[in-house]
């Protein structure tokens, strides 16, 4: 079960996004490094932490608009680059592993919808509970409402690990160190996108302030 | 009016309403926003000040009615909610009226103004600080340090609003407005839009600095990615799809030409 460690804990940061504390754990430059680390190479996640985070730093968890799991996205990025450095490709592997984070990005969004539809029944229990005066049982629902979340990331990164560690052993032996030299370039692509990205950010912040 | 002698609130209530208030968000629905996880922010208060069944019951319903805020600056909302249940449970039925009043008037004046203060500022500004950090320095444990350093720089902000927005609230009671004007927190976001700003152009510097020195043409890559991403958002408006043909368009560049 070497996949169920890290997804865990990207289970548990994930709830920093929206559901608990809201401290900056689970924003890529604090969790890439986390994970890491607990994996055996922390050099790797703030490397990663650092493309990632300038991808996702517009994205907003604003109210009830649906946004790209970037975070969890992240964290499984860096996971699969340190989880599958013993292939000697690299850049291979990193450019895998985004195209796989793009994927749960998008995935994690909807199951992100998924959580709040479900949190509806626990509103709906809250409500009946508070007819009865059961304080007790809305502590609970709470804790229950939490750990759904935890555990529904937690299975969408262990199910994109399982995919992506069955991928990679089934594609590993067609590497080439020619594709492997052409994929120097997706660092700087990665960072062009965000680069472009966070400027948006500020145009927009200083469009809005001309505009006052 | 005929008022009841009530118990006061204590301060322990209020720093326990604090530490719920990290939570504030785990029940989020589409139903009533925020309304359960607020609700149970407040599970102390109601703890203190209604012991008979049936107001408390009526504090519990009051509260899961439609709700919504900035995570942070919710707690403002949280103290003008402390201090108007004080009312009601000293029996001044009007206070009721009056909780579900502001609370709806508080609901775009906290959302904007948290929005605009920590998602679109200090949030995204202090992470860029931490991406210039953990990119010119080397070391782990001053790499730790820098993720330190921006830990704190977004933590102090938030946990003061969190804690001071409580205070004001139930000190000011209805007039929470008083201390949500708009020049409040306006140096603070210059401060942290400038200081963000200035990073990220030394940041770009470093990095154009770094590639030009390994290949220059990662330094076109970076350069043409940006401009070929920016057009493709401005068409898209999809973050997957840009990130995707980026990368795509690069690589069939890369197999092509170099």
């Amino acid at each position: 079960m070497p996949y169920l460690v890290p997804s865990m804990i990207i289970g548990i940061l994930a709830l920093d996004t929206t559901v608990a504390f809201q401290v900056l754990l689970s924003q890529p430059i604090f969790a890439c490094p986390i994970i890491g680390w607990i994996l055996g190479n922390p050099q790797a996640g703030f490397e990663v932490g650092v493309i990632m985070q300038l991808l996702w730093l517009n994205v907003l968890p604003v109210g009830s608009v649906i946004f790209p799991e970037g975070n969890v996205a992240s964290m499984l990025i860096c996971a699969i680059t340190v989880l599958f450095d013993d292939i000697p490709y690299p850049n291979i592997i990193f450019t895998f592993a985004v195209l796989i984070g793009i994927a749960v990005s998008y995935a994690g969004a909807w199951l992100t919808v998924l959580d709040r539809k479900i949190n509806g029944i626990f509103f709906s229990a809250a409500t009946k509970s508070a007819g009865h005066i059961n304080m007790w049982r809305m502590n609970f629902i709470e804790i229950l409402s939490i750990f759904i979340y935890f555990v529904i990331m937690t299975l969408l990164a262990y199910i994109s690990l399982i995919i992506s560690g069955t991928i990679l052993h089934l594609i590993k032996d067609t590497f080439s160190l020619v594709v492997e030299e052409k994929l120097v370039m997706v660092k700087p692509v990665l960072f062009g996108v965000g680069l472009m990205l966070t400027f948006q950010l500020i145009i927009n912040r200083m469009k809005k302030k001309l505009s006052n | 009016m005929n008022l009841k002698q009530t118990k006061p609130i204590r301060k322990s209530d209020i720093i326990r309403v604090f530490l719920r208030s990290f939570f504030l968000q785990s029940i989020w629905n589409y139903q009533s926003l925020l309304s359960v996880g607020f609700e149970l922010c407040l599970f102390p208060i109601a703890k203190r000040l209604y012991p008979d069944d049936q107001p408390r019951k009526e504090f519990l319903q009051r509260h899961l009615k439609f709700f919504n805020a900035h995570p942070y600056l919710a707690s403002y909302a949280l103290g003008v909610s402390i201090r108007l249940e004080e009312g009601i449970a000293s029996g001044s039925e009007e206070r009721c009226h009056q909780l579900e009043r502001v609370k709806d008037l508080l609901i775009p004046t906290l959302g904007a103004k948290g929005d605009q203060l920590f998602w679109l500022t200090i949030r995204p500004y202090s992470l860029i600080v931490g991406i210039l950090g953990l990119f010119m320095l080397e070391s782990n444990v001053l790499r730790l340090a820098v993720l330190i350093l921006v830990f704190t720089i977004f933590n102090i902000p938030h946990f003061y609003i969190r804690f001071i927005g409580l205070t004001e609230g139930y000190e000011f009671g209805l007039d929470v407005y008083k201390c949500l004007t708009n020049d409040r927190f306006k140096s603070l976001e210059k401060i942290y839009f400038y200081v963000g700003v200035a990073a990220i152009l030394v940041f770009i510097v470093l990095l154009t600095l770094k590639y030009y020195q390994e290949d220059p043409t990662k330094v076109a890559i970076l350069v043409g990615s940006a401009f070929y991403s920016a057009i493709l958002y401005k068409i898209s408006n999809n973050l997957y799809s840009t990130i995707f043909f980026s990368i795509l368009f690069f690589l069939l560049v890369g197999f092509l030409f170099f």
